[in-house]
């Protein structure tokens, strides 16, 4: 599925978001591509989770507590689980 | 690690239609995303982004390379345990560099000919001004003023007479 993302984030952002952390020196020029599609894979992942988060509670619609749900499912998405605690806990 | 806002600050964070768009390449026909899980999303893919970037940083460090190269990058998702992602990491990786040798070969035609910019600017101007001459020099030895005709210069077509 990943390879067929059409639309890509520009490098140019991927690059500011990355050093707007000081800590973060110089990036070669592929790098910001390199995250982008990285980031295009993990949002795939991730929305596909939190849509089967959704049909497992019979709804049509996605939302915010469907995101939570599929983070704290999935042992990949650990770094995110403090992030999403101020969103309305899933159902289960 | 400082605190990253969602919404507002637009310079750190997503273009929201580039994320609409890509949410609409993904999802089944039969749902929808809503406003809060989009911009939960969006939160994510943020966070995503810095800890992919610190990871990749302290293995450039750890390289003592200046510059977070592809490889480091590559590494970290490894490090960070996205190692389904490496594969089609890799081939953006391919393509990009395909893409860059294309560039490359233009480039190094000026650079083997070991001339500088300077030199080379040179030459250029010494054949506008031979071909110059060589044009003032016909016109002059013919009492009509014409243009070259099909046979001496193939690229110049001739007027309609």
């Amino acid at each position: 599925t990943y390879e067929s993302i059409k639309t890509h984030f520009p490098a140019a952002r991927i690059k500011k978001l990355m050093q707007s952390d000081e800590d973060i020196g110089k990036v070669a020029q592929a790098t910001p591509v390199v995250v982008g599609r990285a980031l295009e894979i993990f949002m795939a992942s991730l929305v596909l989770a939190s849509c089967d988060e959704a049909k497992k509670n019979g709804q049509r619609r996605v939302t915010a507590s469907h995101v939570r749900g599929a983070i704290e499912a999935n042992e990949q998405y650990d770094f995110l689980v403090e992030l999403v605690e101020k969103y309305p806990a899933p159902k289960n | 690690m400082s605190e990253f806002s969602g919404a507002g600050n637009d310079d750190l964070s997503l273009p929201k239609a580039t994320v609409q768009k890509i949410i609409s390449e993904i999802i089944p026909p039969e749902l929808s995303f809503s406003k809060d899980a989009r911009e939960a999303l969006i939160e994510c893919c943020i966070e995503f982004i810095m800890i992919l970037a610190t990871e990749s940083n302290d293995i450039a460090e750890k390289e003592a390379k200046k510059t977070i190269a592809s490889d480091h990058v590559v590494k970290a998702l490894a490090e960070l345990g996205f190692h389904n992602y490496i594969e089609p990491i890799n081939k953006v990786l391919d393509e990009h560099k395909e893409h860059a040798k294309g560039k490359e070969k233009k480039h190094n035609k000026f650079m083997k000919s070991g001339l500088t910019e300077e030199e080379l600017l040179k030459q250029q101007e010494e054949l506008f001004r031979q071909s110059r001459s060589r044009l003032q020099h016909q016109s002059s030895s013919i009492a009509v003023p014409t243009v070259k005709t099909e046979d001496e210069d193939p690229k110049i077509k001739t007027e309609g007479a």
